[in-house]
């Protein structure tokens, strides 16, 4: 049979990732952004960055504290390699997608400005994860020393499978008896229970 | 979430079936829903046409796109806490045995 077309929120969340990703970072251009992406697919991996992002794509449950602490010896700070986690793990989420739906993968945007990263500091700790967090490390908060790729990550799990936070539309994780398009909560579950043992992800 | 989603939605559930596909979950289209995540997960072309077609007819349209982007978030999702650092909390740990998927001692 042939592919499946996405319902337009989560084409439009897409869409948005894609002007996201072309657009400056945090702390990284919207040129080295795109390369970044293009490293976690198989491009060419020669900065500390473009190495991480290879490693998040392809077999993040490798990763150990010590790999971490020799790309910082590198020169990647712990700031960078977060937003390097949150650009791959959201392009990774995409592209999982278009394969599902039996689409061709789709090309990296390009880059839009050479204006300079935001370089926005936020006051984060060590507090149960190998990178500083608001607050308690947990799945909300992992990217939340670099604000504009938790509230991205925020963005796409609300369109992809339900909010953090409250919804009005009873689309939120709070909500055990929430469905989309005749998917049950408990089925959302078993394919979030799925998909975390085949990636060796114990959470 | 998924014993506690059941609970919530009086649905009765073997979670083993989560890491054992020969178990019936009990989840409803449990089955068609691993298949799909497999085929994606695992990148293999020829399964996921065949999954994403029984998901279509157990599920409609709709309902294959949903789960197929589920799949996709927690892509996402995995990658964020492992990237981190970020394992099951000590209350958790049982869990894994009871589903058949027993945690690396790393976690323990």
């Amino acid at each position: 049979m042939g592919s499946l077309e996405p319902s337009g929120d989560i084409g439009g969340v897409h869409d948005r990732e894609w002007a996201r990703l072309g657009r400056p970072g945090t702390w990284f251009t919207a040129t080295q952004r795109v390369e970044i992406a293009a490293a976690a697919r198989g491009g060419e991996t020669t900065s500390p960055a473009q190495i991480a992002a290879r490693q998040i794509y392809t077999d993040p449950a490798a990763i150990r504290r010590d790999w971490l602490a020799d790309l910082e010896a590198d020169g990647l700070t712990l700031a960078e390699y977060v937003e390097v986690l949150g650009i791959v793990a959201r392009l990774r989420a995409f592209d999982t997608l278009l394969f599902g739906l039996g689409s061709a993968v789709r090309p990296l945007p390009p880059a839009r400005s050479e204006a300079p990263p935001t370089r926005v500091r936020v006051d984060a700790t060590i507090n149960g994860a190998w990178v500083p967090t608001v607050g308690i490390a947990f799945p909300p908060t992992v990217l939340s020393s670099v604000p504009a790729e938790n509230e991205a990550m925020h963005d796409v799990h609300s369109v992809l499978y339900l909010a953090p936070t409250p919804a009005t539309d009873g689309h939120s994780m709070g909500n055990l008896r929430a469905a989309r398009d005749g998917i049950t909560r408990p089925q959302m579950e078993f394919i979030a229970a799925r998909t975390s043992q085949l990636n060796d992800c114990f959470f | 979430m998924l014993r506690a989603s059941a609970e919530a939605n009086d649905e009765t559930i073997d979670l083993r079936g989560v890491g054992d596909v020969s178990v019936d979950s009990g989840v409803r289209h449990g089955h068609v829903l691993g298949a799909v995540v497999e085929a994606a997960v695992l990148r293999d072309a020829d399964e996921m046409d065949i999954a994403r077609e029984r998901a279509v007819q157990a599920l409609g349209s709709a309902g294959a796109v949903r789960a197929i982007a589920v799949t996709a978030n927690f892509e996402m999702m995995n990658r964020l806490l492992d990237a981190v650092g970020i394992g099951p909390p000590a209350s958790r740990l049982a869990i894994g045995d009871a589903i058949g998927i027993p945690l690396p001692s790393r976690f323990r």
